[in-house]
């Protein structure tokens, strides 16, 4: 047998390298946008076309290039970023690898136009799957213009595996907010499917960010700023009040990049310790310049991970940085309508003293409760001494209600028998149309789980994820039906999302109809609601959609769903968030009928259980 | 300070002042103030936001004097009185911050701690006030109307009362939910109003008031401020913070034209409407009604597969034929709304509002707006 090992041709070593690089169409318009800002462009146009299946094309007036940089622009390790090694520890680009492009044309048609000031004419270069096919002079603007064509062309298992237009749209979106937030210096314009998305104009770094996600952010920001020799932080957090269950609206840069760092985010969320309730999430975005020598960014192909010299000072410097900016927003407080305005009318001029404790010692604690509430009784006290069950005694002969009642004890013990005795059959009372003594008795236990005693030991269900299960099968059934029952309001409630929200709410829409949500869009990314699932017509309207959007992409992630699987399970998931609740004896029993009439009531969607059993074994086995 | 009043006559002067004050407030927590001065006692019970003041004559023997106590505690104590007994409450002079009171035929007696009366804090009330009259019989069942169709607890803060707007000859009161609305109209006793006035009177002040109106004086004045209404009824005064928002503009929902109406026996229709609720879905309660020729039909279906069917005879007024569904709980709600015998039901569709009314008043109605089954 011969040698077996050989060079791979450039262009199967292009797509290979394509597979890290180009992940998506995101990561095209990732490249192409920091190729741009790499040119030093100061106006970005970007147009998508199909989530990016058919176009992706970003124009900018950057330097350009000459012909045979624009050729060599193409190749594989070809870049005017980087020279030697040691630059790598300079990077002040936002590229340098020189794989982008290449990686691109490997697995996409693309068409290459650029032209420098000083040139008459410019370039354009048309590349197929790494094969060139086409270089001639041509007139253009200043700058260069990148389409990408048909991605994936050549490998068509990679193309199967892009996920739905909506998914792929909000991709994008995701990215170009992620670059076109750090730098609000320069004009942006991106066109999708030839509706134009943004618009935004060079300002500053709060215009920018107002223009990205609506000028209901203005009032929500906290400029934060900080200079220290290891880092230069600035941008904006923002108010813990405005802290959302999404986890959008969270954006660390360093040097002029996007970076996710589960490190420093953690760190900033410290600063927001018990300011925002749990599960919610603050947005923030920060930018942290510091010398590009400190930091390595060439530890993950598409650039989201950096590592820095010195992560723990960092990670301090931020969190005090995010707390000072936290404190001097409290300093000026604005008007706050649900401040307790008790406090204002508080004597001023009052001495302060500390509480005293005055005891009563005629206090005897039968003598209020001889009369009144038996409730009250469940914490009555220890044994009382000799004297007072005398005085007990004639207490009762002398109240006249108590006479009507008829009762007459004579010792104390026996008294406190007929108390458990009358608080039980109380108890009883309030509960006798629900308990039949023949039936299976259902308890409660912390409004979260429900028991239930079977054959062979003891059967607990979740409560909330009992709910959920068949919240779940109604809705799925509802959209199989189209029996989604909608309360129409009289008052239609206009909501405003952001771009790649409005996106999903609109592929959404048709289940969303199904499920009993009436709505329509109203202009960009603006939704008017004109009716609610009558199920949960009495809920807030902006937070159901924004909790729902929220599961739902949650969902989408982590359990790969359907559309119509996964909308109803992530309403199913919302309502039954209120169910943790403490139920009646008849809600119990209804709530496991209906588990069992599912057609799975052992497990969630996300396959989590919802019924465990203890069986007698393990029951007598933890007395053992 | 020492009052001796008759046991009705006490409870009944603590009541709303006991469940106006409430816990929330520091320092006087649940606490109310007694003032007895020149034979009459002033209960005044408030939790800053509303402010209830009862005045009662005494007819016996008194002694000037302040006395802040625990509201529930007092109002507990003499509702468990017998009915016929005498409270005598006063301050014990060994003891300054102490209360006796005893009940006359009962050999009880009850000491209770009070607090520095001068702590007690008061509304400060703001501006120039307008001031209106208004029939209270009339005025308790409107509002009594209203309080079905408030919102209870609803992140729109503004519909979680009722919107009172005033103008020179009467009084309009407006509550809605999101899902229906309802508004009544109350004239006013002869030219007793200042000026005009829109303000949105919380729905525990609502609830207070419909308490506070059921008996009393044949005419109510009301006052509003910038921030607070005044109710007098008599000696006695309500008041309560307004709420500071923006009614939805009523008129725009309100469907003046609809072209398909139909005359109701009302009582008929509440039996019907009851009954077919109980085989409604149990959560939200959806009907579908369908108006048809001299006739209507109700059909209601729950997830047991439970069905009901309710045929009414109606009179058709305009003609034209109307399927709609809606929440049972909303009509029956706003049929209750009146007492005459015949409603007119006007539609335009399945989809669009439909307005309730009497044949008489224009003015008494319901919105209600429909459910897709």
């Amino acid at each position: 047998m011969g040698d077996v090992i050989q060079l791979l041709p450039d262009n199967v070593a292009n797509q290979i390298a394509a597979g890290e690089v180009v992940q998506r169409p995101s990561s095209v318009v990732k490249e192409l946008m920091e190729n741009a800002l790499d040119a030093g462009a100061t106006k970005i146009k970007l147009i998508v076309k199909e989530a990016g299946r058919t176009l992706i094309q970003v124009i900018d007036n950057g330097k350009g290039m000459s012909p045979t940089d624009a050729r060599l622009s193409l190749e594989r390790h070809a870049t005017s970023k980087i020279r030697n090694a040691e630059d790598l520890f300079q990077i002040k680009t936002m590229g340098f690898r020189g794989e982008a492009l290449a990686s691109i044309v490997a697995v996409a048609q693309c068409e290459l136009k650029t032209k420098r000031a000083e040139d008459e004419l410019g370039t354009l270069i048309q590349v197929e799957g790494s094969e060139t096919k086409k270089q001639e002079p041509c007139t253009c603007e200043n700058g260069s213009s990148v389409s990408v064509k048909n991605l994936f062309f050549n490998l068509p298992a990679r193309r199967k595996f892009l996920k739905s237009n909506a998914v792929e749209k909000r991709h994008i979106i995701d990215q170009f907010e992620r670059i076109s937030i750090i730098y609000p210096q320069i004009k942006f314009l991106f066109y999708l499917d030839d509706i134009k998305l943004f618009h935004l104009e060079p300002g500053t770094l709060r215009q920018r960010i107002v223009g990205v996600f609506g000028k209901n952010y203005n009032d929500r920001l906290v400029p934060i700023n900080e200079e220290t020799s290891l880092v230069k932080l600035a941008g904006f957090i923002g108010k813990p009040e405005f802290a959302k269950k999404k986890r959008d609206g969270q954006f660390l840069f360093v040097n002029g990049r996007f970076i996710k760092s589960n490190y420093l985010h953690h760190g900033i969320l410290a600063a927001y310790d018990e300011l925002v309730q749990t599960g919610y999430h603050p947005s923030y975005f920060i930018h942290l310049e510091c010398d590009p020598e400190s930091i390595d960014v060439n530890i993950h192909p598409t650039k989201t991970e950096v590592k820095f010299e010195d992560e723990k000072s960092i990670y301090a410097i931020i969190r005090s940085s995010v707390r000072k900016a936290l404190g001097e927003h409290n300093i000026a407080p604005s008007l706050d309508f649900n401040r307790e305005t008790a406090f204002d009318e508080m004597p001023k001029n009052r001495d302060i003293v500390a509480p005293s404790i005055s005891v009563d010692p005629s206090f005897n604690p039968f003598e209020k409760e001889s009369g009144s509430s038996l409730g009250k009784l469940s914490g009555a006290p220890g044994k009382p001494n000799k004297t007072e069950i005398a005085n007990w005694g004639s207490m009762i002969q002398k109240d006249p209600l108590l006479n009507q009642q008829q009762m007459n004890f004579s010792s104390i013990d026996k008294e406190f028998v007929q108390q458990e005795n009358h608080l039980e059959s109380s108890t009883l009372n309030t509960d006798s149309t629900e308990i039949d003594p023949h039936q299976n008795r259902v308890f409660q236990i912390h409004g979260k789980y429900i028991l239930s005693p079977i054959k062979s030991g003891l059967m607990v269900i979740d409560q909330r994820r009992a709910h959920e299960r068949v919240l779940y099968e109604r809705n799925l059934k509802a959209l199989a039906l189209n029996q989604g029952k909608s309360q129409k309001s009289l008052f239609p409630v206009t909501l405003e999302f952001n771009a790649s929200d409005g996106a999903m709410l609109q592929d959404l829409s048709p289940e969303l109809h199904l499920l009993g949500f009436e709505f329509e869009e109203f202009g960009k990314n603006s939704f008017i609601v004109r009716g609610l699932p009558a199920e949960a017509a009495q809920e807030n309207c902006k937070e159901l959609f924004d909790e729902l959007l929220a599961t739902y992409k949650e969902n989408e992630q982590q359990l790969e769903l359907k559309s119509h699987v996964n909308i109803a399970f992530s309403l199913a998931q919302k309502e039954s968030k209120s169910m943790n609740r403490v139920l009646s004896n008849v809600e119990c029993s209804a709530l496991i009928d209906e588990l069992f009439a599912c057609e799975n009531p052992q497990t969630t969607v996300g396959g989590k259980p919802i019924i465990s059993t203890l069986s007698l074994d393990e029951l007598n086995n933890k007395f053992n | 300070m020492k009052l001796i009043l008759s046991q009705p006559l006490f409870a009944q002067a603590i009541e709303t002042a006991a469940s106006v004050a409430d816990k929330k407030i520091e320092h006087v927590a649940d606490f109310i103030l007694l003032t007895v001065k020149d034979g009459v006692l002033t209960v005044i019970g408030t939790d800053m936001e509303r402010e209830s003041k009862t005045c009662v004559t005494l007819d016996q023997e008194s002694e000037d004097g302040i006395a802040l106590v625990s509201g529930k505690k007092l109002k507990d104590l003499v509702k468990s009185a017998p009915n016929d007994s005498v409270v005598t409450f006063k301050s014990n002079p060994k003891e300054p911050d102490a209360f006796t009171m005893t009940f006359s035929g009962t050999r009880s007696r009850f000491t209770l701690r009070g607090k520095d009366a001068t702590m007690f804090p008061s509304i400060d009330m703001d501006g120039n006030q307008k001031t209106l009259s208004v029939d209270r019989v009339q005025f308790v069942r409107a509002l009594d109307a209203m309080s079905k169709f408030m919102a209870d607890q609803d992140v729109r803060y503004y519909l979680n009362g009722v919107q009172l707007v005033a103008d020179a000859q009467s009084v309009k009161l407006t509550a809605t939910d999101g899902h229906r609305l309802s508004q009544s109209r109350v004239a006013l006793e002869s030219n007793s109003a200042d000026a005009p006035f829109d303000v949105i009177i919380p729905r525990k002040a609502v609830l207070d008031i419909i308490k506070m109106l059921k008996s009393g004086d044949e005419t109510i004045q009301i006052a509003t401020t910038a921030n607070h209404i005044v109710l007098t009824l008599g000696s006695n005064t309500y008041i309560s913070k307004l709420i500071d928002g923006k009614f939805p503009d009523a008129e725009r929902v309100i469907p003046r034209k609809n072209q398909v109406v139909y005359r109701a026996n009302r009582s008929l229709l509440i039996g019907s409407l009851t009954r077919a609720a109980i085989l409604a879905n149990e959560k939200f309660k959806g009907i579908r009604m369908n108006f048809t020729g001299n006739e209507l039909s109700i059909e209601a279906n729950n997830p047991e597969q439970d069905a009901a069917n309710e045929v009414v005879d109606i009179e058709s007024v305009t003609q034209g034929n109307v399927e709609i569904g809606f929440n049972v709980k909303y009509v029956i709600d706003a049929l209750q709304m009146y007492t005459d015998e015949n409603v007119l039901i006007e539609l335009q569709d399945g989809n669009s509002s439909a307005l309730i009314r009497t044949e008489a008043a224009n003015d008494h109605i319901a919105v209600l707006m429909p459910m897709r089954l």
